[in-house]
Formats: structure tokens, C-alpha cells, sequence
């Protein structure tokens, strides 16, 4: 018997080190500039020019932002500018577009244009500030491949704010790419059809002070690294705020803080059009998904139908088709709830109640388990449960491990240093251990019967404050988790 | 045996390396075309190159809503093009690349100009690079005048079909020139030409020589006119032409990604840096060319399919949806087209089409 143990063991080291060889993540270090350039620091000791705009002056202006010198602050005028295609900076430093505010110089577009609101590319030490951004027929402001790039005191917005035409609305309101050392502050988006602020391929990003509201996605955070992420209020999207990281990427996120953020209220109706987001169920305040090395403290959630924190595998994700898992691992690990406030009234009604198995899968399958546990709480004599408030897929492997076997696969514990630590507010925040790999039936997708063979052999877990999370890992929650390292280049105090 | 070398040396030396010009100053921007001296004769619909002009091809083109364009080169004098397998050539300080589009037959402009020399879009290559801007033509096609802001110009198509309908011919601004011409080289952006590449000169073209008219193979007639160094004898590539039926579906495909996605979608570009995806047509990884590639935050324009190609399966490719869309924030490339390419979208499809089979999932 000895020897087989041994064997086993030691065939198992087999398909272990495959995993690690093939799966290990890569870590890209990206350079960035020493110190955050803003477009005032840049053109210091430069001539500088301004040049002002009133809303008759269209051709004027369009003129203007296509023959710009470095060092120029278009400077525009209370009132409505009708762009009739595309506002675009190119390959210009030191550029400053300053409205009037935010509520005041409103720059209008429309479908016909078919392209972004403002566009910018290649501008370095780039500002933009004051203005309304309003019906841009794909994103509001993208801004591509920039380094020193602030946003401050706008909003995007669209004129279509219900009905199923919502879904024509631009993707993305405020759309920043692969820019290195960005503000993102005191910016406000609604009725985007993705999500309203969105933060991808970035290195060094300092986001807060915003507000999302009505849009699908409110605040999104990919592929980026070294970023904080606070007070910044997300309400009433369809979910509030999104951690992701695209497959293939070469950066790839980490050292993120998110703090001080009001995620309440995400109820509304998923009106995507399509993309990753229609797959988002309503009630969601923040969906963790092939991410890493994320600190959560201090953030208030109330609220939120489905549930305040999914904390999902990026298989998952792809795929609600369990049997179909792509070769790559998509692991989300190094996670730290720690010190949120969470204020109840989440957790009631999983994507409100409308659940859709073909468009929001996740959401179904959320809802099928939810079901048959209620059941069993039930006829154990307990009263039926809400969702939990952070729900944890449980999912450390991928499919080759299931395949190979199921026994290790779904053992219950926190091998993705997933913490959850000092939290406070009206209710104590449930966590939900589903064990994902446990439901599967022999690695397929799971059914009513698989699930309820899991829950009854205990193999998921509800946490609630008698048992504090399990202990310490590998076998529970209760555990300091990753901490902030900090941003490697500081803020002016010009800035 | 030195002197053989050093014999050697000069041979090649003096045939490889073209005078780039590089201490020219730069030209003065103008606002009326014509004032360039670029053309010998200009009438209603008729734009003619003075004898500097080179004029060429390509063996397939960007699609541009139908537009027939017609592109020259201006060299200062004895100055010339230095030859690149690969990358655009490169060319001397001063260079003027000129492309003048016309509307086709059965187009009609409403705007009442009564001209069908729709704009000029010009290259002027200064001492810091190439500046890129176009200039719009008047109503009687006697002067183009500069369009920093670009221009929508409303066309009706006389025979509508489900490809054509009225449509809005943009005149790209000249910020949208530059994002379809950059390239982030060396993490470096700069301003470049797309079509003038060996692979998609290496054709003929008719020219008007001193023995009349003449098919010549272009890149020939360069070198024969002392335009053109560094040209080999051998192995200069070459893409085949959309609608050369001898050509492999595949060969066709590839071409047309090249010239139509290849100028943003490349290691280097823009979109190869954010999307992960390459359609350069020597790109020989089937995952970074989008085969059972998930797309790079496609958001909308997905149309709500996984991958950007299914092998054998071309209604589930993203690659095919966004190519033949018209639908604002998904229709592919992002720039200079309203219309679907009908044969375009028919050769990357019979092209998808033509995979083995495979599952993405």
C-alpha cells in the first residue's frame, strides 16, 4: 500500500511541474519615465501659446488641433461645439485642452462620425480638463501609447439614457491605453455601453475622486500596473467595478489598491451590446477575474443584488462551458479584503431576479447553486440564506489537473492567497467557498445532481462570522494577504 | 587580393547607397496644391504629373470606398529611393508622394461640386520626417486646397445594392492621416508610407516612355531611371493582386490584410501593440494572426463572437464580422471606409473558409 502512495506522489510531481512549466505567468517590467511629466512641468521653460475657441468657431478649431506647435492650451468657450467627426491630438507634447467646465463646454458628436469622441495618440505630458464629452459614436476619450497624461473635471455622456437603444451608445466612456504615469480624477461617466471608466494597459495610474453611474461596466481596471484606485463612487451599473486581465497581454497586472471606494446600489439592466461585459450579471459591486497582487480596504458595499465581490478564475470567465477550459491558467490570486465597510441589503436577488442562462451564464449558475443550497438550509431547519457577500469560485487549477484527477481538484482551501481580514459595517461579510471543481460532474459541467452531491458531502462552504473564514490558510480564509508596494514614482505637489 | 576587395568595396558601396538628401531644408506648406508644380496639366476631372512624376500601383490596394486613386512620386533632382525588402523604402529629403482619389462611376457627389477628383492626399518628407495632410479640390477640380480638419463629403450611388448605399466619403484630418501612417519602431513614432514596399510595387505598370506606351515592371523602371538603388536581381517579394485568380485564395487573403490591416496591424503599430493582433503577411504565428485568438478588449465590436478567426468557420470570425460591418464601433479598418468591400470580404472569407476545421473552445 506504502509503495502505491509513493507512486501516486510521485506521478503526480508529473503533471505538477508540466503545470508550472506551461502555466507560470509572466512578469513584464515596463519602463516608465522617473517623474510624472504634466504638460505645465513640460512646457515650463518653453514658449507657450493659448489659443481660444467659441462655439461658432468649429472649422477654426478643428483646423487649430490639426496644425498644433508643443506647448499649446486650446482654450474652449462656454457652450456647445458640434464636432461634426472626430476632436484629434497626434504626435504633439505638452498639449492642454481646457473647457470651461464640466457642465459648461460641451463638446457634441455624432454616429455619423463613427469614431471616438476625443482621440489622442502619441501626445506626451497631455492634459485635458473641464468639458462635457457628449454622444461619441465609439469610446468618449481614448487616449493611446502617451506617457504623462492627465483627466480631470470631465464627463461623458450620452443623450440616449433609456430603452433599448442604449445599447447604440459608445463603449467605453473614458478609455485610456497603454499610457504610462496617468490621472484619471474627478471625472464623471454615464450611459456607457461597456464600461464608463476604464483603465487598461497602463503603467502607474492614479484613479480617483470619479463617478460611474448607468453604465454597464462602471469602473474597469486591466492589465495595469501600480495603481491606486479611491474614492471613487460606483453606482447604479450594471456591475461596479471590474479587475481583469486579457489573455496574451504582455502587461500583466499587479500591485493594485483599491480604497475608500462607494460601491452600492449596481442593479441596473444589462444593456451591452456584446463583449465581455454582457456576460455580467446585474447586482454585481466588483468582479475580481484573472488578476493579481489587488489590496481592497476601507470601501463601503451595500447593496448590490447578486453580490458585493466575485472573486473568479479567468477560466470562468471565458468559458461557462466547463469541459471547454483553454489550456492556459487563469488563476486569481493574491487578493486582500481587508477593513471594507459592508452595510447589507446585497446578495437578495441574483441578477435581479432575471436570470438568463444563454447571455449571463455565470449568473445561472450562481442561481442554480444558490437554489439547492437555500434547499438544504432549509430542510436543516435554517433560514433561507442571501447570496454570500464575497463569493469565491475556488478554482486553483485548470483543466488538465481535473482531468488527470478530481480528488486533489477539489479539495476545499485558499491556495490563491485569497485574505479577507477586519471587515466592519451593519452585517459581517459572508464569504462562499463554492468550490467550483467540486460541482463539475467528472469534469464536465455541473448539474443539479452534481451540485447537490457536493453540498452534501460538505465540499463547499458558507463562512460566517462564527467561524471566522476557516482559520488560516491553506485551509481558510482569516490571513494577512498582499499589501500595496506602493507607486515607484511619487506625485509633484504642483500636480 | 586587397585591391580586388577594395574594388569590391566600391562596387557595392556605390551601387547600394542612394542620396537621401538629408541636409535639404524643409518645404514650405502650402495651400493651394498647385503651387507645388507637381502636375503638368489640371482639368475638371484630369490631374496630370509633369515629368518628374513616377507615377505606380500597387498589386492590391487599401479598399477606400471605391475610390479610384492615382499615386505619384516626386524625387528632388538626383536624388534617390534607397531599396528595402521589407520595410517602406526609404526615401530622400524632400520627397513629395502625391494620391489623388476619384470617384468612381455610378458615385454622385451631392456637395455640387462637379468634379470627380474627390482630394489629394499628400507625403512631404522634411528634414524631421514625413508630414502627412490632404487637400480637397474645388468645384471645377482647378485647385486642391489644403484641409487640416478634413471633410464630409455626402455621396449618392445611383445603382444602391446591399454593399452600396449613400454614404459619407471622409477626408481624413490630418491627425487621422498620421494614425493610419505612424509606426512605434524602436518605441519610437514617426510618420511613414504605407504602400511603397517592394512586395506591393513589384508590378507592372503602363508607362509613357520616348517608345510610347509601355508595360514595365515598376520597380525596373525606377532603377532604369536611376530612382530607384539597392534593388537585387533576385528575391524581391511580391504580393499577388485581389482579383488574380491564378493566385491562391490564401496568397490573396494575406495580401489584402496587408495593405488593409497590416499599416496599424503589426508588432509595431498601434493596434498590433494593444490588440495582440498581427495581419502582416509574413506573420507566421497562426495565434498572433487570430486564429482561435480571443480578442484584445474588441468590446463591442466582437459582435458577440469568441474568436477573431474559427478555422473552416467564417461566421463566427471576428476578423470577418468587422471587416464587412458598417456598424459604427465595429466595422474594420476604423478609418476611410463607409462601404463594405464586397470582394474583399469574399476572398478573407472563402479564405477562413478554406481552414481545417478545428474547435477554439
Amino acid at each position: 500500500m506504502k509503495k502505491i502512495t509513493v507512486a501516486v506522489i510521485i506521478l503526480l510531481f508529473v503533471p505538477y511541474f508540466y503545470i508550472q512549466v506551461t502555466r507560470s505567468e509572466k512578469v513584464t517590467n515596463p519602463t516608465y519615465p522617473n517623474q510624472f511629466l504634466t504638460a505645465d512641468e513640460y512646457c515650463k521653460e518653453k514658449p507657450k501659446k493659448t489659443l481660444s475657441f467659441r462655439e461658432s468657431q468649429i472649422a477654426e478649431l478643428l483646423t487649430a488641433i490639426n496644425s498644433l506647435e508643443e506647448c499649446t492650451t486650446i482654450q474652449l468657450a462656454q457652450g456647445t461645439f458640434n464636432i461634426p467627426n472626430s476632436f484629434t491630438i497626434n504626435n504633439i507634447k505638452g498639449i492642454t485642452i481646457q473647457g470651461a467646465g464640466k457642465k459648461l463646454t460641451t463638446l457634441k458628436f455624432s454616429r455619423q462620425g463613427n469614431s471616438n469622441g476625443v482621440d489622442v495618440e502619441a501626445s506626451h505630458s497631455f492634459t485635458i480638463r473641464d468639458l462635457r464629452i457628449l454622444d461619441s459614436a465609439k469610446n468618449g476619450l481614448e487616449i493611446r501609447l502617451s506617457h504623462n497624461v492627465i483627466i480631470e473635471n470631465i464627463e461623458v455622456t450620452w443623450s440616449v439614457q433609456s430603452g433599448e437603444e442604449m445599447s447604440n451608445n459608445g463603449a467605453y466612456g473614458v478609455y485610456p491605453v497603454n499610457v504610462t504615469n496617468l490621472i484619471l480624477r474627478n471625472t464623471d461617466s454615464y450611459f456607457a455601453s461597456d464600461a464608463g471608466l476604464y483603465v487598461g494597459q497602463c503603467v502607474n495610474a492614479w484613479v480617483y475622486g470619479n463617478k460611474a453611474e448607468f453604465n454597464v461596466m462602471g469602473l474597469e481596471i486591466e492589465n495595469t500596473i501600480n495603481a491606486l484606485v479611491y474614492e471613487n463612487t460606483l453606482t447604479n451599473n450594471t456591475g461596479g467595478f471590474l479587475a481583469y486581465d486579457l489573455n496574451k497581454n504582455t502587461i500583466v497586472s499587479r500591485n493594485v489598491k483599491v480604497f475608500r471606494n462607494k460601491i452600492y446600489n449596481n442593479n441596473n439592466p444589462n444593456f451591452a451590446k456584446s463583449g465581455i461585459v454582457k456576460t455580467v450579471s446585474a447586482g454585481v459591486g466588483m468582479v475580481l477575474t484573472s488578476t493579481r497582487e489587488i489590496e481592497i480596504t476601507e470601501n463601503y458595499f451595500a447593496n448590490n443584488n447578486t453580490t458585493d465581490i466575485a472573486i473568479l478564475s479567468g477560466l470562468v470567465a471565458v468559458s461557462s462551458d466547463f469541459s471547454s477550459w483553454p489550456m492556459k491558467n487563469w488563476r486569481t490570486y493574491k487578493i486582500y479584503i481587508h477593513k471594507n465597510i459592508f452595510d447589507g441589503g446585497s446578495g437578495t436577488s441574483i441578477d435581479n431576479g432575471n436570470i438568463n442562462e444563454k447571455e449571463r451564464p455565470l449568473g445561472a449558475l450562481i442561481n442554480l447553486f444558490h437554489e439547492i443550497w437555500s434547499e438544504q438550509q432549509v430542510q436543516n431547519g435554517k433560514e433561507k440564506p442571501k447570496v454570500a457577500n464575497i463569493i469565491y469560485d475556488g478554482v486553483e487549477y485548470g483543466k488538465t489537473m481535473l482531468a488527470f484527477t478530481t480528488w486533489l481538484g477539489d479539495k476545499q482551501g485558499n491556495f490563491n492567497e485569497i485574505c479577507v481580514k477586519e471587515n466592519t459595517g451593519k452585517i459581517f461579510p459572508t464569504l462562499m467557498d463554492i468550490n467550483l471543481v467540486s460541482l463539475l460532474n467528472n469534469s464536465e459541467n455541473p448539474t443539479r445532481e452534481s451540485i447537490q452531491r457536493a453540498i452534501l458531502n460538505n465540499k463547499t462552504v458558507l463562512y460566517t462570522n462564527e467561524n471566522n473564514y476557516g482559520g488560516e490558510p491553506p485551509k481558510g480564509f482569516a490571513c494577512d494577504g498582499y499589501k500595496f508596494k506602493g507607486m515607484p514614482i511619487q506625485l509633484g505637489e504642483s500636480i | 587580393m586587397t585591391i580586388l576587395f577594395f574594388t569590391l568595396f566600391l562596387v557595392v558601396n556605390c551601387s547600394q547607397k542612394a542620396n537621401l538628401n538629408k541636409d535639404a531644408k524643409p518645404i514650405q506648406i502650402l495651400v493651394e496644391l498647385t503651387k507645388y508644380n507637381l502636375f503638368s496639366e489640371i482639368k475638371q476631372n484630369i490631374l496630370i504629373p509633369n515629368e518628374r512624376g513616377i507615377p505606380y500601383d500597387l498589386n492590391t490596394a487599401l479598399f477606400s470606398d471605391y475610390a479610384i486613386k492615382e499615386r505619384v512620386i516626386f524625387l528632388p533632382d538626383s536624388t534617390q529611393i534607397q531599396y528595402d525588402s521589407e520595410k517602406e523604402f526609404e526615401f530622400p529629403v524632400g520627397t513629395i508622394i502625391t494620391k489623388t482619389f476619384y470617384l468612381p462611376e455610378g458615385f454622385k457627389r451631392l456637395d455640387g461640386k462637379l468634379t470627380t477628383k474627390l482630394e489629394t492626399r499628400v507625403l512631404i518628407h522634411q528634414p524631421n520626417g514625413w508630414f502627412a495632410v490632404s487637400y480637397v479640390w474645388n468645384v471645377n477640380g482647378t485647385e486642391a486646397y489644403i484641409s487640416y480638419s478634413g471633410e464630409n463629403i455626402p455621396i449618392k450611388i445611383e445603382k444602391e445594392s446591399k454593399e452600396k448605399k449613400d454614404f459619407i466619403y471622409v477626408v481624413p484630418s490630418r491627425n487621422q492621416c498620421a494614425q493610419c501612417h505612424q509606426t512605434y519602431r524602436e518605441a519610437v513614432q514617426k510618420i511613414v508610407p504605407i504602400g511603397p514596399k517592394a512586395r506591393h510595387l513589384n508590378r507592372d505598370y503602363e508607362y509613357t516612355t520616348i517608345k510610347g506606351k509601355q508595360n514595365l515592371n515598376q520597380l525596373q523602371y525606377m532603377k532604369e531611371k536611376g530612382a530607384l538603388v539597392g534593388l537585387p536581381f533576385w528575391n524581391i517579394p511580391k504580393l499577388p493582386k485581389l482579383e488574380d485568380q491564378k493566385e491562391t485564395v490564401e496568397s490573396r487573403a494575406r495580401a489584402y490584410l496587408d495593405i488593409n490591416c497590416g499599416h496599424c496591424h503589426n508588432e509595431e503599430g498601434a493596434a498590433g501593440i494593444n490588440s495582440k493582433l498581427v495581419l502582416t503577411y509574413n506573420e507566421k504565428d497562426l495565434g498572433k494572426l487570430g486564429v482561435c485568438k480571443t480578442p484584445g478588449s474588441a468590446g463591442k465590436g466582437g459582435g458577440g463572437l469568441k474568436f477573431d478567426i474559427v478555422p473552416g468557420k467564417p461566421e463566427e470570425s471576428i476578423l470577418l464580422y468587422r471587416t464587412a460591418t458598417t456598424d459604427t464601433g465595429a466595422m474594420m479598418p476604423q478609418l476611410g471606409r463607409a462601404l463594405t468591400h464586397k470582394e474583399g470580404v469574399e476572398i478573407l472569407k472563402q479564405w477562413i473558409a478554406s481552414m481545417e476545421k478545428i474547435s477554439c473552445e
